[in-house]
Formats: C-alpha cells, sequence, structure tokens
C-alpha cells in the first residue's frame, strides 16, 4: 500500500513539474512592459551614427513602430473627422444640386 | 618489482587520502569560499574543452539582420540581465553571489576574460563569414545558452526557447558592449514588434 502511496506522490509530482516546464512565451513577459523611451534618440548625434548600423537600424525600426502606435487613436479620430468632413460635404452638394433642380 | 611495489603503494595512498579527504567534508562548498587553483584550474579546462568540442560543428546563421536584435534584446533583458548585467550597471547581487562570478557581457571580451565574439571589437556578425576565433565565439555562446552549464548558475534555455530566438540573443550579444543605456533601453523594451518576432 505504501509502495503504491510513493507511486501515486511520485507520478502527481512528476506531472505538476512537467506542466510548469512550458515554453517560455514572450506574452509571459506582456505585464512588465515598458515602453521604448525614443526622446533619447534625438539627443544622440546622428552624424557620427553609421547608416548602415544594425544597432541604428533597429533603433529606427522600433521608435517607428512605438510613433505610429502612439498616434494610433489620434490617426483614427482624425481619419473619421475626415470622412464625416466629406460625408458633409457630399450631403450639402446634394442638397444645393437639388436646390437648382 | 620494488619499483612496482612502490608505485602500486603510492596509487593506494593517494586515492585512500583523496577518498578520505571527499567523505571528510572538509572541501568548503560556500559559493563565497573561491576554488583553490588546482580545482578551479581543473574545472574551467573541462568545461572550456567540452564547450569547444561539443559546438565546433554549429552552424552560425548571419546574425547582420537589424530585427534579431529586436527579438533578442528584449529576452537578454528578461533572462540574463541581473546575473550578466546591462550598460551603465556594474554589479548585482546575482553577479556578486554567484561563484564563479558570471561575465559582465556589457564589457567588451577583453575587459572580463570570457569570449563573447567581439575580440577586436569590430562588426563579427556575419556568421561563418568571419574569422574562426569569432565563429568559434557564436557557437560557444550559442551552445551555452541553450545547455547551460552545469554547476554554475547558468541555466540551459534550450528547453523552453527554440534555436531562432538563441541566435537572436546571440545576435544581441555582439552588439551589447557598444550599447549606451539609451540604446539599451530602446532595444530592450518588450512590445508587440518583439512579441511578433520571437515567434
Amino acid at each position: 500500500m505504501k509502495i503504491l502511496q510513493t507511486v501515486i506522490c511520485v507520478f502527481t509530482f512528476s506531472v505538476l513539474t512537467a506542466a510548469s516546464v512550458q515554453a517560455h512565451s514572450p506574452s509571459e513577459h506582456k505585464e512588465k512592459a515598458e515602453k521604448p523611451r525614443c526622446e533619447a534618440m534625438q539627443k544622440m548625434d546622428h552624424s557620427k551614427m553609421n547608416m548602415d548600423d544594425p544597432v541604428r537600424m533597429a533603433m529606427m525600426k522600433k521608435c517607428m513602430k512605438a510613433d505610429m502606435e502612439e498616434e494610433g487613436p489620434d490617426r483614427k479620430h482624425n481619419e473619421a473627422a475626415e470622412k464625416h468632413h466629406e460625408d458633409e460635404s457630399v450631403k450639402s452638394n446634394d442638397v444645393e444640386h437639388n436646390h437648382k433642380m | 618489482m620494488k619499483i612496482v611495489k612502490g608505485i602500486t603503494l603510492f596509487i593506494v595512498v593517494v586515492v585512500g587520502l583523496g577518498t578520505a579527504y571527499i567523505y571528510s567534508g572538509m572541501y568548503p562548498m560556500g559559493a563565497d569560499v573561491p576554488h583553490n587553483k588546482l580545482t578551479y584550474w581543473l574545472l574551467e579546462t573541462i568545461r572550456e574543452q567540452s564547450v569547444e568540442r561539443s559546438s565546433k560543428d554549429i552552424t552560425i546563421p548571419p546574425l547582420d539582420d537589424p530585427m534579431l536584435l529586436l527579438a533578442g534584446g528584449p529576452d537578454y533583458n528578461d533572462m540574463c540581465v541581473s546575473c550578466h548585467l546591462k550598460p551603465g550597471r556594474v554589479e548585482s547581487d546575482m553577479s556578486l553571489g554567484l561563484y564563479p562570478m558570471p561575465p559582465n557581457l556589457s564589457l567588451h571580451a577583453d575587459q572580463h576574460g570570457h569570449q563573447h565574439g567581439d575580440e577586436s571589437h569590430g562588426d563579427k556578425s556575419q556568421g561563418d563569414g568571419g574569422s574562426e576565433d569569432s565563429g568559434q565565439s557564436l557557437r560557444r555562446q550559442f551552445w551555452i545558452i541553450k545547455h547551460g552549464i552545469k554547476a554554475s548558475g547558468m541555466p540551459a534555455w534550450g528547453p523552453t526557447h527554440d534555436d531562432q530566438r538563441i541566435w537572436a540573443m546571440v545576435a544581441f550579444l555582439q552588439k551589447l558592449p557598444e550599447l549606451t543605456p539609451d540604446q539599451y533601453q530602446i532595444l530592450t523594451a518588450r512590445d508587440e514588434m518583439a512579441d511578433s518576432l520571437s515567434h
């Protein structure tokens, strides 16, 4: 009976241990994710930087992406406003057109 | 015949004394007491020979893609920085407490005494196109990250990270000694881009 209990304990422990060794997913780190401080790039002396330097290119990509994400809601808002403005223009044109008829 | 007897007696005495010493518990195992020179040399030689032999046939992919830095940087920051430090940080609880002391990878190889592929401080991240020494350093780094080092505090990341992610970390390590703290922060900030690159 004791042997059976021991086997069950060892098996349970093994299963729990194996389950905890899952692939380390980057999404696990999302809670402590931080934004790149791209304003620091403006202070850097770009004349001394090699245009083909992978570090520079990587930073540019990262910061362009961050800029686009920051502008995201504003850009959508502006696009919606422009669309609304266009719709209003079309409507007013239609009204004018109808009046003329 | 006397010589044979003498040699046998000598071997028996040495083995006997060695065994007695091992079982006496007198060897200091605390990480705050350094190994004696003989033990240190023995362990280091075994480690270096083993890593070199195991890693010599690894094929190095091209490592000059900037996207690799964006994938390897966040992983380095999450997994390695507490022991191996970063630009602007010279020590941590882990770097001071571990023995052997983990190399500060934000320094060039000649400043911390370990190889990591930047021997001439130039761009050696061109895969097998670089010199043989730098190629072996890249293979060595990849192997150590993937398999870890026994009894050193260095874990094996292979079971939970695929080769592509490990090579991205190797690529990031080649640039790390040249980064300023600001550049490091930008490259290692984890965002959706880093996440998508890591998959």
